[in-house]
């Protein structure tokens, strides 16, 4: 009977944003700025789905339409790139070369330590685009075989770790170059890194933002040629 | 708004048949973001153009990912039961890419600065 009364595409809409905006509620109010929406938002619609005995599939109608602008978004960080594309030029090759290295010892490390953990190989390769913002990381995902759903879950984890742990490796390395931080944050830690950068500063934050789309496109090349050593 | 959301879906729609209709190695959204810098950098697109939508977007990027979050539940056999051990992994490979990006920017911008933006 549920299943009849929800098995079309406003209930997965409605329920997707009712979940958002509680998610963004609970954010504000308990000022835990890395509980993100996403993350008690996605709780919530579970949570629902499960006590009433909903099927994925009927919450999926709706739940696509919501999924559609993604790829919108992601073509949209195009903007904070643009914007800061001056401050960029004039650390082109640092900016570069920081963000190609990062990018590259976070995968040979995870790669390294999959192999010694046994991690299967589906859940590997859904790992690698993990540094870059999920809209990005998708993309990668589903382009190398990845199952996005995990690659989107492992993006959000990163994405906390990244925001608790960056102010101390920063103190360790003695770092007090605004845009340092704020490329480190986006391109480790994408969204939450930037949410991280932008306490710090508006420099911080202004590079985070360009450092995202940058990183993304980087990773997407890296991925293109580690694939081809690896699985040629 | 429409029309600005016009903009970025059309810009969408070409990447998408540059993809498909020339096989080309990069997602579509992401190849439609570099067209995007780059008409804007030309001044074929105007900033105000498309910066209102832009920031709709990207200011509530998360609730886009919600639905293919829920997906999880469908998939989280897969981990095994190392679900706790790829965390793990994960932790430790996002500190060294912190640790790494902010230890080559700052090797290389000192380099650049020789010595006389010191503190």
């Amino acid at each position: 009977m549920i299943n009849e009364l929800v098995g079309n595409i406003p209930f997965g809409v409605a329920l997707t944003l009712v979940a958002y905006e509680i998610g963004k509620y609970i954010q504000s109010k308990t000022g835990i700025k890395i509980l993100s929406p996403l993350i008690t938002g996605t709780i919530l619609v579970i949570g629902v789905l499960l006590i009433f005995d909903i099927e994925y599939n009927n919450y999926k109608q709706g739940g696509d339409i919501i999924s559609f602008f993604i790829a919108p978004a992601t073509v949209s960080f195009a903007i904070p790139l643009y914007k800061n594309i001056k401050l960029i030029k004039e650390n082109l090759f640092p900016i570069l070369i920081g963000i190609l290295g990062g990018l590259i010892s976070g995968l040979l490390v995870t790669l390294g330590l999959c192999r010694v953990f046994g991690i299967n190989e589906i859940v590997t390769i859904s790992m690698l685009p993990k540094s870059v913002t999920s809209a990005i990381g998708l993309a990668i995902s589903e382009m190398i075989g990845g199952v996005s759903e995990i690659t989107l879950v492992l993006i959000s984890i990163q994405g906390v770790t990244g925001y608790v742990v960056a102010e101390i490796i920063f103190k360790i390395l003695k770092i007090d170059n605004p845009v340092i931080k704020g490329i480190a944050l986006g391109t480790n830690s994408h969204v939450s890194g930037t949410a991280k950068a932008m306490e710090l500063g508006e420099t911080e934050g202004a590079m985070s933002s360009a450092a995202i789309p940058i990183a993304g496109v980087i990773m997407v090349f890296i991925i293109f040629v580690l694939e081809k050593i690896l699985f040629n | 708004m429409i029309k600005q959301l016009s903009i970025i879906v059309s810009i969408l729609a070409i990447s998408y048949m540059i993809e498909i209709g020339l096989d080309f190695p990069m997602p579509a959204s992401i190849m439609g973001m570099i067209l995007l810098v780059i008409l804007l950098v030309t001044k074929i697109i105007k900033l105000e153009q498309v910066e209102n939508i832009s920031d709709l977007l990207l200011k509530d990027v998360t609730l886009f990912l919600i639905p293919l979050s829920i997906g999880i539940i469908e998939k989280v056999h897969l981990f095994e039961g190392k679900f706790l051990i790829t965390v793990f992994i994960l932790i430790i490979s996002t500190i060294i890419s912190i640790f790494m990006t902010a230890l080559i920017m700052k090797l290389m911008l000192g380099i650049k600065a020789g010595g006389k933006n010191d503190k």
